[in-house]
């Protein structure tokens, strides 16, 4: 390969491995599974290290092995994980990026600025290793006994060597590899002052393989190298054989850990332990009593935990090791990396063949060929298929997206000095590639002005009585062919009476209109609207509101806003599940014909309204009506009966009054010419089978063009009476 | 390979039978090395002897053969006795911790 490309990829990588790391970072702190979220912290720089190593990209190497080494004493729980550290780690990952940032520019050489900037987060990580890496064994055995141990079994064993389980897989003889050659060379790491081989596995000599492993073994090993090392020694067998190593000194709770996990019988293998000299027999029988109690109550793990002796990290992290390298490898093998023009390319191809088949259908309609119109059927049903397909290749969870958002909150928090957490719900809602790419900035606007103006000062919030730190939550789900994204706090909620004054003096609405709450609300888009009394720099600008609404109508979405005084605002985003083809309902009116998102529509029904209204009966309530004929000006008159599309959107009902029901249609969809921008209600165009145009119905515009009328129409009732009554009221004067 | 080199023999002898092994030891001898531990376990008489004098390799496939023969033997009521002679053998069983279990003559094997 390439070496330019092999770096591309390392480039690459490391950028994904980074935002893992931060995730990761960011997420510790709810995490139920700490030690697989530190594993992953490690992985990221560990790899980082490993791949910077192979290009000898020097300053990376230095940096990230002092991190690495770090994590390491995170990993075996000497060191803890806070806050603080998290905040530390964070500037690591920073710096790392910065670092690959530089690569990518095609900057190679060291750079004296950066490693000044690396300085003092390379102090206050040595300052956390105590003294100089080399030394790691000695202080991780120093360092044990200084964590915090609560209770007894915390206490650390007098062993002063690592304990090494090993458990040998079958095929581990006939892929070359001999046991005894790791043995050899872990006598050569130190000393192993115990051994005990296990052959409990071993079947009678009848049945046995001869070329299978059936052996483990329990090794002692006095020893100054550090776990890496040691781990090292087993590299090539990692995906043949179960290795587990507990540091000199660990706790007692890790070796009942160890005892628990092996699922062997526990007293033989404790006998082992302590012949191996790693356990005393008085430490075993304690261990040994203490699973049997734990055994009776719950899991073991649970209750380690709860007594604070085992931070879960520690063992899992040594333990799990080989098994979270497997899973690291298999989405590997699962996922291939394509780029996105091809994809885009695939999804045109796919668009064109649907408006072919379409022509292919007609034409074997009019041919009335029975053979040429079943093999068309099957064909159409096929290419609906390769189109679910292919949309679905598009198809991301949010989940990734929403991962961002933790650092954003992380960072925003402290620098406005609230405390405030995110709560993500809905991950793994999955949308078009396209739209999420292009919500990422409308979103952060959104989050960002909801920890700032939302939710209120710790202080502000203990006088209301709600809990002194703040959630932000990001929601998303699926509700009839969108995508909802929801941003919520649970902060002071809008103040209605002062965007009302706000808007008055701006000139948006005149003096003494009557508005509804969503009306209101929906006030906070308009351009060059903001309530904040305090600009600070994050916003509160009045730039960005209506931003974040142009943005989500240019992606056919809509915005709202819901809030409830001193409960909270939430922002509600609602945006097409996909941009480029849908299922459509074709409906024609008059000559023309026009396509209706198929998720939307409930129902058909015939049409009926009371002759001159605006609405009609839908079984018992009532069901606002919209007439697409004097909507679109269509010219001439109906031919015979009418029907009602039921369309619903965001909660509400609406009927569209058309001539004629022409069936599914599976709709690609055109954006129009930028000269019909100004077009309303129309969201895009598609050709039909004849090669004809038809146009696609922006139901929501609709709607919200059908509820201004309304208030309108409400409003000009009201004027009237205020007249009459005005007239009333003159009369007896007169 | 040396496995020409190796050659098994069994003769009546202290009421039991000698399987002698010589030579490689190893992954590439299991299968017959298997079937000779298996005759000779099989054969008549108390006591089976495996004579290792000679090995001048073994590995842990080796190894394994060596405990499962133990095993074998005793689950007939018979007892195994390892004459342990060559240094490659002796190295191996020493760095597995096995020294104990197979170099002194059936004794322990004996009792139970």
């Amino acid at each position: 390969m390439n070496l330019d490309q092999a770096l591309q990829t390392f480039i690459v990588e490391s950028t994904e491995l980074l935002d893992d790391m931060e995730a990761a970072l960011l997420g510790i702190r709810e995490t139920e599974d700490r030690a697989s979220a530190i594993n992953a912290i490690f992985r990221a720089a560990h790899t980082i290290k490993g791949s910077a190593g192979l290009f000898g990209l020097d300053p990376i190497v230095e940096f990230t092995h002092v991190v690495e080494s770090v994590l390491d004493r995170v990993r075996e729980g000497t060191i803890g994980i806070d806050d603080p550290l998290v905040a530390l780690l964070l500037e690591c990952s920073d710096h790392m990026g910065s670092l690959i940032r530089a690569l990518a520019d095609g900057q190679t050489e060291r750079d004296a600025a950066a490693e000044l900037r690396a300085a003092p987060i390379l102090a206050r990580l040595r300052a956390l290793l105590g003294e100089s890496p080399a030394a790691a064994p000695a202080a991780v055995a120093q360092a044990a006994p200084a964590a915090p141990a609560a209770a007894p079994d915390g206490e650390p064993t007098g062993a002063d060597h690592w304990h090494i389980s090993l458990r040998f897989g079958r095929e581990v003889l006939r892929n070359g590899m001999d046991p005894l050659s790791f043995l050899r060379y872990l006598n050569k790491l130190g000393q192993i002052t115990g051994i005990t081989t296990l052959h409990y596995a071993l079947p009678p000599l009848g049945d046995l393989d001869p070329e299978a492993c059936y052996l483990g073994f329990e090794i002692a090993l006095k020893s100054t190298a550090d776990k890496a090392a040691i781990e090292g020694a087993f590299e090539f067998v990692i995906d043949d054989c179960q290795v587990r190593i507990l540091a000199p000194r660990s706790r007692i709770s890790e070796y009942i850990r160890l005892l628990d996990d092996l699922g062997e019988e526990p007293e033989r293998l404790g006998e082992i332990l302590v012949q191996c000299g790693s356990l005393t027999a008085r430490e075993l029988s304690d261990a040994l009593a203490r699973q049997a109690a734990a055994r009776e109550h719950q899991p073991l793990g649970e209750i380690l935990v709860e007594h604070g002796t085992v931070q879960p990290a520690v063992v899992d992290a040594a333990l799990n090791r080989q098994k979270v390298v497997k899973e690291f490898k298999s989405p590997e093998g699962q996922s291939i990396r394509v780029d996105a023009d091809k994809l885009d390319y695939l999804i045109n191809l796919v668009g064109e063949l649907i408006t072919a088949g379409a022509g292919a259908n007609l034409a074997a309609r009019r041919s009335r060929n029975v053979e040429v119109q079943e093999a068309n059927s099957y064909l159409a049903s096929l290419v609906q298929e390769v189109r679910d397909s292919a949309l679905q290749l598009r198809m991301v969870k949010i989940g990734a997206t929403f991962g961002r958002f933790r650092r954003v909150v992380h960072d925003v928090s402290r620098e406005i000095g609230k405390d405030i957490e995110l709560r993500v719900l809905g991950e793994d809602t999955e949308l078009d590639k396209t739209v999420v790419e292009k919500i990422g900035d409308p979103l952060t606007h959104l989050v960002r002005n909801a920890m700032d103006h939302g939710i209120e000062t710790a202080e502000a919030r203990v006088a209301r009585g709600k809990p002194a730190h703040g959630t932000v939550t990001l929601n998303a789900y699926h509700d009839s062919g969108s995508i909802v994204i929801e941003v919520g706090d649970d902060g002071g909620g809008l103040n209605r009476e002062r965007i009302l004054a706000k808007a008055v003096e701006r000139g948006l609405v005149e003096p003494g209109r009557a508005l509804t709450d969503r009306e209101t609300y929906g006030l906070i888009f308009e351009p060059g609207f903001s309530t904040a009394e305090q600009i600070t720099n994050l916003s509160g600008r009045g730039v960005g509101m209506d931003v974040v609404k142009r943005n989500i109508t240019a992606l056919r979405g809509t915005v709202d806003v819901t809030s409830e005084p001193g409960q909270g605002t939430t922002v509600i985003l609602r945006l097409p599940l996909t941009l480029a083809i849908i299922d459509g309902f074709l409906v024609g009116l008059g000559k023309s014909s026009f396509v209706i998102p198929l998720d939307m529509i409930e129902e058909c029904i015939e049409f009926s309204a009371e002759s001159g209204q605006e609405y009609t009966n839908l079984r018992g309530q009532v069901l606002p009506l919209i007439r697409l004929r004097d909507t679109f000006r269509v010219p001439g008159a109906t031919d015979g009966r009418q029907s009602i599309v039921v369309i619903k959107h965001a909660g509400k009902r609406t009927g569209l009054v058309v001539d004629a029901l022409l069936g599914e249609f599976q709709t690609v969809i055109k954006p129009l010419n930028r000269m019909f921008g100004q077009v309303k209600c129309i969201s895009g165009s598609t050709i039909l089978g004849s090669g004809e145009v038809a146009l696609i119905l922006d139901a929501p515009a609709l709607i919200a063009q059908a509820a201004r009328r309304e208030t309108a129409a409400i409003a000009r009732t009201a004027r009237r009476m205020d007249l009459d009554a005005a007239s009333l009221a003159c009369e007896p004067a007169a | 390979m040396k496995t020409a080199a190796k050659r098994a023999s069994r003769k009546p002898k202290s009421a039991g039978a000698t399987v002698r092994i010589a030579g490689d030891m190893t992954i590439y001898q299991a299968e017959e090395i298997r079937q000779k531990l298996l005759a000779g376990i099989g054969a008549s008489g108390s006591m089976v002897e495996i004579d290792l004098q000679d090995v001048s390799e073994i590995d842990t496939a080796g190894v394994q053969l060596l405990i499962a023969a133990k095993h074998a033997a005793a689950a007939v009521g018979k007892t195994v006795c390892l004459k342990a002679g060559s240094a490659a053998v002796a190295e191996v069983l020493a760095l597995l911790g096995l020294a104990t279990l197979l170099a002194p003559p059936a004794a322990p094997a004996a009792s139970a």
